[in-house]
């Protein structure tokens, strides 16, 4: 028989007396966590998904627009070669846009038009992976033009289709659909994309872009990289891709309410359900309360002893409801939830051991909390109607 | 000789709802060291209510409780809890073991609470010195009542108590067992171990030094 405290030694014993009980218990307190951890996988995964995405087609590391009075960026060329021969930087794409109507018979549509240099563009974003049907365009290309899904879909338009742009100035030319893409991003997919050349040339836009995109060997690099840009005398508002994307960061903190929200009823359940097996086993066990207090146990003796098993269901509960959860959630992340037969229309759970942390300091807390009023009354009750209760 | 155990003029009421229920009414006793003493009476007299006042499991509504010289009844229930725990031995009339202890941590249990690192080898011997070291890792269940109130005997010594309670230890034994009980409660007091031992039985309270009998909360009689 060791030597150890004889408030946990008396805890172990009550608590492991029946195996079956204690394991029941220990699962109903980890379900918690359980649960708890593939949702925070799932919330990290999807947060993940959509900066990954809106950095991999839209934003790239570091965006660079116009000044507020200005309609476009100049002298391009000089400012892409500025930037490419700063270090660490993988990619710069210049990107010319322009609001056009689309026709397709007597379907006819507006729609955002990207121009873009197709070779820039691949050591940059990962647009040119996005398509879903057909190919995407070339840099020798201008009679084509890819379509986003949400724009081929509206026009009722198949790769090898033809349209007919009307861009802004008024001109009207046809296109040769080559290819369709779909990103999952709204915008972009209702958007429609050119060669940048061929949109210079019809809006008499030469060496000009509206926005420059660009792609960093290392994500962390961004603020960083931010400044030297700025330093180098580009005229035009630099913005890191946590301050373009800022609809992910409203998103993440939607999340992050609903999340919270989530964890508190987590906590008020979790406490709810240990709270009341604490009492029923503290109501079991009054007669051994008392005989506990009669051969010289403190009040505060009975109370830690409660606690202390409420504990013990606790770390027991969080580390079963962790493994359940983490293997959950590692499955999620292999195996990603398909919302849709649409190959970007999948969750990932994003898996890390970090996971573990918020539910299982939520659950302990629970276990604890839940605890202290069955513990409280079990101190307090009188030894001799203990003794002789049942 | 000393006396170990006094009480001045004491006095218990419970209250049933409205009514006033007087358990305890002026009594006076006083023990010495080394005494064995028996408190009779029939069912109501008070009998368990004073050793409960001894045993400091209650306190009275008037008068003292004054034991090796200390008044317990002014006493805050800490207090009270530390001075059971180091003074006093329990054994019960339905043994009261923990069920999921075997007997030797039943036994080491009150030691292990005063941390005492020994526990483990005291308590192997208060099991010797009743007879059951070679059922040591036996849980309450599987031993006989008899052998359970060994434990619960041993239990009782566990801290070297000034004074040993016992409330009716025999009423749950048969006529062997019982009498096994008896012969080693008087073992322990041939041994200089004070006994107050509350029963029904007059064979048992023949046994004793002294009777204290009790009617209606107050003494009737000693002998």
């Amino acid at each position: 028989m060791p030597m150890m405290n004889a408030i946990l030694f008396l805890a172990l014993k009550d608590v492991f007396k029946d195996k079956k009980t204690f394991l029941l218990i220990s699962i109903a307190v980890g379900a918690g966590v359980a649960i708890m951890i593939p949702m925070q996988g799932l919330f990290e995964g999807v947060i993940s998904n959509l900066y990954e995405t809106t950095i991999d087609v839209a934003t790239g590391h570091i965006t660079i627009h116009p000044e507020e009075d200005k309609k476009f960026l100049e002298n391009i060329d000089s400012v892409e070669g500025k930037l490419k021969l700063l270090p660490q930087i993988k990619g710069v794409s210049a990107r010319l846009t322009d609001q056009a109507i689309l026709t397709k018979k007597e379907k006819i549509m507006p729609s955002p038009l990207i121009g873009l240099t197709p070779s820039d563009e691949r050591g940059t974003s990962k647009i040119s992976e996005r398509v879903v049907n057909g190919k995407f365009l070339s840099d020798t290309d201008r009679k084509e033009v890819v379509l986003g899904s949400v724009l081929a879909d509206e026009l009722k338009v198949d790769t090898g289709e033809s349209v007919t742009v009307t861009f802004s100035n008024g001109l009207k030319k046809d296109y040769h659909v080559k290819g369709i893409l779909k990103t999952g991003m709204g915008s972009l997919d209702s958007g429609a994309y050119l060669n940048k050349k061929e949109l210079e040339e019809n809006l008499d836009a030469k060496n000009k872009a509206s926005e420059i995109i660009v792609r960093l060997e290392d994500i962390q690099l961004a603020e960083k990289y931010k400044v030297l840009i700025m330093q180098q005398g580009i005229n035009g508002k630099v913005k890191t891709w946590e301050e373009e994307a800022v609809y992910v960061k409203r998103l993440k903190s939607n999340w992050v309410f609903i999340s919270n929200m989530f964890i508190i009823l987590s906590l008020v359940a979790a406490s709810v359900s240990v709270g009341v097996l604490m009492y029923t086993r503290v109501e079991h066990k009054i007669r051994e309360i008392g005989i506990l207090k009669a051969i010289g146990a403190r009040n505060s003796f009975v109370l830690k002893v409660i606690l202390t098993e409420s504990l013990i269901f606790g770390i027991t509960g969080v580390i079963l409801g962790s493994l359940m959860g983490l293997s959950i959630t590692k499955y999620w992340e292999v195996h990603p939830i398909m919302l849709s037969t649409a190959e970007s229309n999948v969750i990932s759970a994003s898996f890390s051991f970090y996971l573990v942390l918020t539910p299982s300091i939520i659950i302990l807390l629970a276990t604890l909390l839940a605890g202290l009023y069955p513990a409280w009354r079990a101190s307090r009750i009188n030894i001799i109607k203990a003794i002789w209760h049942g | 000789m000393v006396n170990i155990i006094e009480t001045r003029d004491l006095s218990k009421t419970y209250l049933m709802g409205k009514v006033e229920v007087p358990a305890l009414r002026g009594v006076n006793i006083a023990v010495e060291k080394g005494e064995f003493v028996a408190i009779m009476g029939s069912s109501g007299s008070g009998k368990s209510t004073l050793l409960n006042m001894i045993g400091m499991l209650d306190t009275p509504t008037s008068g003292k409780v004054i034991i090796e010289g200390v008044d317990v009844s002014e006493m805050d229930e800490n207090q009270r809890a530390d001075f059971r725990l180091n003074k006093l031995g329990f054994i019960f009339q339905f043994f009261n073991l923990f069920m999921e202890l075997t007997a030797l941590e039943n036994v080491a249990f009150p030691i292990l609470i005063v941390k005492r690192k020994d526990f483990e080898e005291r308590a192997m011997r208060l099991l010797d010195l009743v007879g059951l070291s070679d059922r040591a890792n036996h849980k309450p269940a599987e031993l006989s009542g008899g052998q359970q109130q060994r434990v619960a005997i041993a239990r009782a010594l566990a801290n070297e108590p000034a004074l040993l309670l016992a409330d009716e230890p025999t009423a749950n034994l048969d006529t062997k067992s019982s009498e096994q009980i008896i012969e080693m409660l008087m073992e322990l007091n041939k041994s200089g171990q004070t006994i107050v031992m509350v029963t029904h039985e007059p064979e048992l309270g023949k046994r004793a030094d002294r009777i204290i009998w009790l009617k209606d909360g107050m003494i009737k009689n000693e002998f």
